[in-house]
């Protein structure tokens, strides 16, 4: 930005002065150079030399359209009114109308309309603009007591919510958490959040009678009966004299904790009397949209009553029901509504619930995955029959076959065609089926595994359109015959010694994924796929055969060549080195070992991922980094070969022989900056630094220095004491809590054998009483350098907690042994190779935070130690547990340097072409039948036809506000590719544009290269921290470790920073710094209901987008007034 | 060192009582053309430090004279004072007969203090504990909360924030006591507890903020939730000279793992623990701490020269035969910022 000012301010004066053609053309020159706000400053000159010039005008609206400037709409209409050619005239009001819709400006819409039909335009009328955005239809009315937001706040939802959105929230919380199954397991028993919710409602209808007629809870006087009235019913008294003194007293804990629960104003009411004032304040009762009307509800229930909403919450069946129905395709929902009565539903709700989301009927058919015959011997009911069809999907093998169109429904392209060949649609069915069906999919309150879903929508496939199935068939075979680890399914055993096809193989998979427990095969299956998948040349048989065997204890460290490709002979290398060093006996030196070990070849990846170490030298590197480990049998070997490692990844990175390691190092990780990047590059490494310094950690010069005068002490000369002092004066610093704590925390605080030891191991260095005590030997003296090896474990695991830390970084900075006490063995050392994880919650067993296990999963292990540390902005916003770490390794993990402007600008087209496109479809019936097509393979029915509706009662904000930036973003490219005439009809400006710059830079702007910029880490999708962008429809809530596939399917975040940095003119290095802050804050806004509530999310990056809109715009605009 | 000084002040906000504010930065720059500078940090330390006779009344009017200040054993000299609520003043303009040594002539006159009015009163930082396990006594802590709030001295700001498995703020620092109250009747009970993460966030905050400043903490104790612990919190409390005080609503040796948690944060950083089950009690603590804002001292020095770069000990005495009686309480210490 800096930057961009100062050229801003160089060349103005003399811009203004040329001519208009040539401004425009200067302006143009300066934004392929990445100078985009001296371009628009350039254009914003030329428009006040030449205003009534229709081409300088034009050019100044579609630049600051291509940006998402808001005042793109004001520059359209001056082009409008500058009596442009007939092109121009259409183009800009088009234009008009279509940023006027986006923005909800219905007046500003219809006048583009207007001056579109005027420019010839046909077809587009303004009547769409006249419908109302609500009640949808469909819907009744319940009314409940009290106010909304207080009912909101009882039933722990967002206040966000609108009153449409109440009960489908509410049915969800009573489905998760307003029953517990009681002890015998034959009832239900309510929690306590569902009899507060009731008693709840008590008080508020109390309150609503004490508020009478008018609804308004009025006390006249401090000295009134009203008083005694009102506070009975809130479970005060006052105490003290009304007037200064008065002050509310609790006097019946129950109603006093609902009154503060549902944030009755009570510091007001107190306030009034302490002033002797009236006190009123509004309360009535609150009106509910209700789907199919209360009375289809009230009769549906188990328990008979004439109020709404205690029925409602009296039957949690109901409750699934009505969750299941709000969220399946609207017109599909009432359909078999009407042909289906509601008790009986009832009792499939929780198939509904799970599967129903992908039902869809049209023209009264069901819609299905492949042939309609298959499905018709599979339930043995016609799809040409709808709803009787979508009854026996439902009710057909406890869930089973509506479990599995669920999952095909889900696929699209290519493995959609694969997996609907009629004889494999049914071949795999049965082998899902089995032959005995229960326990059904439906079971739990979430999806128990998430096995089949992965299995339909990771499959790879060649260019044929055949399944990769990596090793190929026989390898399988070997492993369901030869079960390694295990018999997998006595059937299958059998039947694999017959396979020949891949089509057995994976038959057997999805005969697996019915499985709750481990599905291993599966696992292993996607694990070599995910490394097959990155690859130019396939696995070898063997190298297949190995990754198999190690899978169960060294699996999770497969996301090293998931990521990075490397030859056979250093996948095999890199396992036989873990398993050396696995055999290390003395449990210390094991971890110290370990703790090298995985943090060179962390170090090692991030550096290959930044490109700082030359493509030829990537495998190299890793070899000699892993090479001394081989062979460790002393603690001087482990501190060489830490030593080693960090040297060959200086040598690889080109770094100076007298660099200091530890400068470099940090310079390396702090990435890799372009020219103009310094200023900042410097700050990331100051961060880095700093939070390197916090952990007391000694710097690796330090150690090296010492090391090399150690052995030069070997030789004859004497300890450097002043460096050793050094160490010592910084060790000193870390202490053990243990000599703080009392006897009981002592016998709970949970720091681990192993990292107790390795501390106190440190505490004990005493350098030169070694050297004393070696007496002059000199390999006794030479092995002195083993002492420190610890200390350098710490010092490289430390560098991959600073690189990798969040935003706050509260625990590396608050806790000065959290890198120190990193369990690399776990307390029955079976945790090595496993993915790091936070390891005990609370004082003490949390002993103050560690981390217990490999480095592999790092990012994702920080972050969600991290995130209790977030402060939500709202009162009663709980941080998303299981999403808010996936959105922040989001931050975390990617960097941004050498980034273009073109680069983010091209993600800010596509975003922005999107949202056009799909307005535009709300106009044109064609465009819409396309752009529908395309959102369909994304976006599940229901929230595609929200949006339809929306469009067609012209609330296009409204429907464009259901589209995620991913969904918009893919919408234009697939547009551009395949229908690429009416992307240029409605996708002007952009899709020129786009065009252009993909041909200037093809390199630069190739989607892959983009994905790998703004995409998102999926370590347990890919099974890598690679930047991707999948394209996966939004997954559903699945418990457990699962759930983090949900939060990966959500890949907009980096996509909407980047059009945001694109719109403010942000230089792309300080996305760097800025993401991280723009994460986190974002996180801190969320207000979610629940799980899959993304609109949410959404709607808090809005907010800090808006933030940073105003910030920059006004220091934009002060920059500019300074300029002129 | 060169034999030229200059204080520069380096950061406004850090100009007020903060507790180890790095207030100015040495800068010796050498006579020469090359321009080389060193840098030794100067820290303003700031005590906040209680006087109580042996039946725990606090003592009041005591003078600068009347304490003596070692850091590492090495004597410091005061350079602001201040008693209760009152603005602290620097030291070289309190008249009284026998002053301590003027330290006018060892600070430069543009060096800022944190003196006058501005500083007067205390910041108060309220931690309210409302996860589940306040859940039966929510409600009598909210009120207890309440008329502590509304009892604070004038001069006082306060601040609202609660807590279960997030931080929630919900009043920011503010001398309306009615928004604070506000806040206070707009928390919501939650879930998990996770009190250490809590606290250290607020101390963060409260770093922030010029002036005297204290964290109380209301909670029953259990913490379920918290990745930090309760030494490690207390070390920044303690760098920062941020007492905490923590009002326990469970008996003593009903949790001895939070009991003994709550004392050392406590004892370390200059702060007290109640363990106060009943509502009573819990009214009685905050009289008390009230009283202890009201009564004690501000004291705030430039340090000595001393290699030490790592922990420093502070002590606090009483100068004179008939003040040894007393008991002192401050931080324990701190460890100067690099």
């Amino acid at each position: 930005m800096r930057r961009l000012l100062c050229s801003l301010f160089l060349m103005t004066g003399v811009a203004f002065s040329a001519p208009a053609g040539e401004s425009v053309e200067q302006a143009r020159q300066a934004e392929r150079a990445g100078r985009g706000m001296e371009a628009r400053e350039l254009l914003a000159g030329a428009v006040r030399e030449n205003p009534s010039d229709p081409q300088t005008l034009l050019a100044l609206a579609d630049f600051l359209d291509r940006y998402g400037d808001p005042g793109a709409a004001e520059a359209y209409r001056k082009v409008l009114d500058a009596s442009p050619s007939p092109e121009t005239a259409r183009v800009a009001a088009l234009r008009l109308t279509l940023l006027a819709a986006e923005s909800g400006d219905k007046a500003a819409a219809r006048e583009g309309l207007k001056r579109l039909q005027a420019a010839g335009q046909a077809g587009w009328s303004d009547s769409l603009l006249d419908g109302a955005a609500s009640p949808s239809e469909g819907f009744g009315v319940a009314e409940i007591p009290g106010i909304f937001d207080s009912f909101l706040r009882m039933s722990a939802l967002s206040t966000d919510l609108e009153p449409g959105q109440l009960l489908p929230a509410l049915a969800r919380n009573l489905v998760t958490g307003g029953y517990r199954t009681s002890r015998g397991g034959e009832s239900q028993q309510e929690t306590e959040y569902l009899k507060l919710l009731k008693q709840y409602l008590t008080q508020a209808r109390e309150l609503e009678q004490f508020a009478g007629p008018d609804e308004m809870l009025d006390v006249p006087a401090c000295e009134s009966t009203e008083t005694a009235a009102l506070l009975k019913i809130l479970g005060y008294r006052l105490r003290g004299e009304c007037g200064p003194d008065a002050v509310l007293e609790t006097v019946n804990p129950s109603r006093a904790f609902l009154s503060i629960d549902s944030a009755f104003p009570l510091a007001e009411l107190e306030d009034a009397y302490r002033r002797d004032a009236e006190f009123h304040h509004p309360y009535g009762r609150t009106q509910l949209p209700v789907l199919f009307g209360p009375e289809y509800w009230i009769e549906a229930a188990d328990a008979k009553g004439e109020d709404f909403i205690n029925v409602f919450l009296g039957d949690p069946y109901l409750a699934r029901l009505y969750v299941a129905m709000s969220k399946m395709h609207r017109p599909t929902a009432i359909a078999l509504k009407e042909a289906i009565p509601a008790k009986e539903l009832k009792n499939f709700a929780n198939v509904l619930d799970f599967f129903g989301e992908t039902y869809v009927l049209r023209d009264g058919k069901a819609v299905v995955p492949g042939s309609d015959q298959v499905w018709q011997k599979i339930i043995e009911t016609p799809p040409s029959k709808g709803v009787e069809f979508l009854r026996a999907l439902t009710e057909t093998d406890d869930g089973w076959t509506a479990a599995y169109y669920d999952a095909i429904m889900r696929t699209d392209g290519v493995a959609r065609t694969y997996f609907t060949e009629p004889q494999r649609l049914e071949r795999f069915y049965d082998a899902l089926r089995g032959k005995v069906t229960s326990p059904g999919p439906a079971r739990p309150i979430f999806r128990a595994t998430a096995d089949l879903l992965l299995l339909a929508t990771r499959l790879p496939f060649d260019a044929n359109g055949k399944p990769v199935i990596p090793g190929g068939v026989a390898v399988w075979k070997e492993l369901f015959t030869q079960h390694p680890h295990g018999k997998y399914d006595g059937k299958l055993t059998k039947s694999a010694q017959n396979w020949t096809a891949p089509d057995d193989v994976l038959e057997a998979l999805f005969a697996m994924s019915r499985k709750v427990i481990e599905n291993e095969p599966l696992k292993i299956f996607l694990a070599v796929s995910n490394i097959e998948r990155q690859r130019s040349k396939p696995l070898a048989e063997a190298t297949v055969r190995r990754l198999m065997l190690s899978f169960p204890g060294h699996g999770d460290q497969f996301s090293l060549f998931t990521e990075t490709p490397l030859s056979d002979e250093a996948i095999v290398g890199y396992l036989d080195a873990i398993e050396k060093v696995s055999k290390v006996s003395r449990p210390t030196r094991r971890a110290d070992s370990i703790g090298n070990f995985q943090a060179l070849t962390g170090l090692w990846q991030i550096l290959v991922r930044q490109g700082q170490i030359p493509a030829d030298r990537i495998e190299p590197t890793l070899v000699r980094i892993l090479q001394p480990f081989l062979g460790i049998d002393n603690n001087q070997k482990v501190f060489e070969a830490g030593r080693d490692g960090v040297l060959a990844l200086l040598e690889a990175s080109g770094s100076q022989p007298d660099a200091s390691p530890q400068d470099r190092l940090i310079e390396l990780l702090a990435g890799r900056p372009s020219p103009g990047e310094e200023v900042a590059h410097a700050e990331v490494s100051k961060r880095l630094a700093g939070l390197f310094n916090s952990q007391r950690l000694v710097s690796l010069k330090t150690l090296f220095d010492l090391a090399d005068n150690l052995e030069r002490v070997s030789r004859g000369e004497s300890l450097n004491v002043a460096m050793a002092n050094r160490l010592a004066e910084t060790i000193s610093e870390v202490n053990l809590p243990q000599a703080q704590l009392s006897t009981p925390e002592s016998n709970a605080f949970a720091q681990g054998d192993w990292v107790t030891d390795h501390i106190r191991d440190q505490q004990k260095l005493n350098l030169q009483r070694s050297v004393d005590g070696a007496s002059g030997n000199p390999q006794q003296l030479l092995e002195i350098r083993g002492e420190i090896a610890g200390v350098l474990r710490d010092s490289l695991v430390g560098l991959l907690y600073v690189y990798y830390s969040p935003p706050g970084a509260e625990l590396i900075r608050s806790n000065p042994l959290f890198v120190r006490s990193h369990d690399f063995l776990g307390s029955d050392q079976s945790r090595s190779w496993e993915v790091a994880r936070l390891q005990g919650l609370g004082w003490p067993s949390s002993a103050g935070g560690r981390l217990t296990g490999s480095l592999i999963g790092l990012p994702y292990a920080l972050a969600d130690s991290e995130q209790n540390f977030l402060i939500p902005s709202e009162r009663q916003a709980l941080i998303w547990q299981d999403l808010a770490p996936q959105i922040l390794i989001g931050a975390t993990v990617p960097r941004w340097w050498g980034v273009t402007a073109g680069e983010m600008h091209f993600v800010g087209l596509h975003v922005r072409m999107g949202r056009a496109l799909a307005a535009a479809s709300a106009f044109d019936a064609e465009l819409a039948a396309k752009v529908f097509a395309l959102l369909g393979d994304r976006v599940e029915p229901s929230r595609l036809w929200d949006v339809e509706q929306a469009f067609r009662k012209g609330a296009l904000a409204e429907g464009l506000e259901e589209l995620a930036p991913a969904e918009v973003y893919e919408l234009a490219q697939l547009m551009l590719a395949r229908e690429p005439e009416l992307a240029d009809r409605f996708g002007t400006p952009f899709a020129a544009e786009i065009r252009e710059l993909a041909q200037r830079e093809p390199e630069k702007l190739s989607y892959e290269r983009i994905a790998g910029v703004f995409g998102t880490p999926h370590p347990a999708l890919s099974e890598s921290y690679g930047l991707e962008l999948l394209h996966l429809p939004l997954f559903p809530t699945m418990m457990g470790y699962s759930s983090r596939i949900l939060a990966e399917s959500w890949e907009s975040t980096n996509l909407y920073w980047a059009t945001l940095a694109d719109e403010t003119h942000l230089e792309p290095a300080f996305l760097n710094l800025r993401v991280p802050q723009w994460t986190q804050q974002a996180i801190e806004r969320i207000f979610a209901t629940h799980l899959e509530d993304w609109p949410a999310l959404l709607r808090s990056m809005r907010i800090v987008a808006d933030r940073q809109r105003t910030q920059s715009r006004a220091m934009l605009d002060s920059a500019m007034r300074a300029s002129r | 060192m060169s034999n030229r000084r200059e204080f520069l002040i380096r950061t406004l906000p850090a100009a007020g009582l903060t507790g180890l504010a790095s207030l100015a930065s040495l800068r010796g720059q050498s006579l020469g053309g090359d321009q080389a500078l060193f840098r030794v940090e100067v820290d303003l330390v700031v005590l906040n430090v209680a006087v109580t006779d042996r039946r725990g009344n606090y003592v009041r009017g005591l003078k600068p004279i009347n304490f003596r200040v070692l850091e590492d054993g090495i004597s410091q000299r005061l350079a602001a004072f201040g008693e209760g609520n009152a603005a602290p003043v620097r030291v070289s303009e309190i008249s009284i007969s026998g002053s301590p040594e003027a330290v006018k002539d060892e600070l430069p006159a543009n060096l800022e203090l944190p003196v006058g009015e501005s500083f007067a009163g205390a910041n108060v930082f309220v931690l309210f504990d409302t996860s589940n396990f306040m859940y039966r006594s929510f409600v009598y802590a909210e009120d207890a909360i309440a008329d502590f709030i509304r009892g604070l001295d004038e001069a006082d700001s306060v601040a609202l924030y609660g807590f279960s498995r997030n931080l929630t703020r919900h009043a920011a620092l503010t001398d309306d006591r009615l928004e604070a109250v506000k806040g206070l009747r707009r928390s919501v009970a939650g879930d998990e507890t996770a009190l250490y993460n809590a606290l250290l966030l607020t101390l963060r905050d409260a770093a922030k903020v010029s002036g005297r400043k204290v964290v109380i903490v209301f909670s029953n104790g259990p913490d379920t939730a918290s990745t930090v612990g309760p030494d490690d919190v207390g070390a920044i409390a303690e760098d920062e000279g941020i007492p905490i005080y923590v009002i326990s609503t469970k008996d003593l040796n009903k949790d001895p793992i939070s009991s003994n948690a709550f004392r050392r944060i406590t004892a370390r950083t200059g702060g007290r623990a109640y363990f106060a089950k009943t509502w009573q009690r819990q009214s009685e603590a905050f009289v008390n701490i009230r009283e202890e804002l009201a009564s004690s001292y501000t004291m705030a020095y430039y340090p000595q020269p001393n290699p030490n770069r790592s922990w420093r000990n502070i002590e606090v005495e009483l100068s004179g035969p008939e003040l040894s009686k007393y008991r002192v309480r401050t931080r324990n210490g701190y460890r100067p910022k690099i």
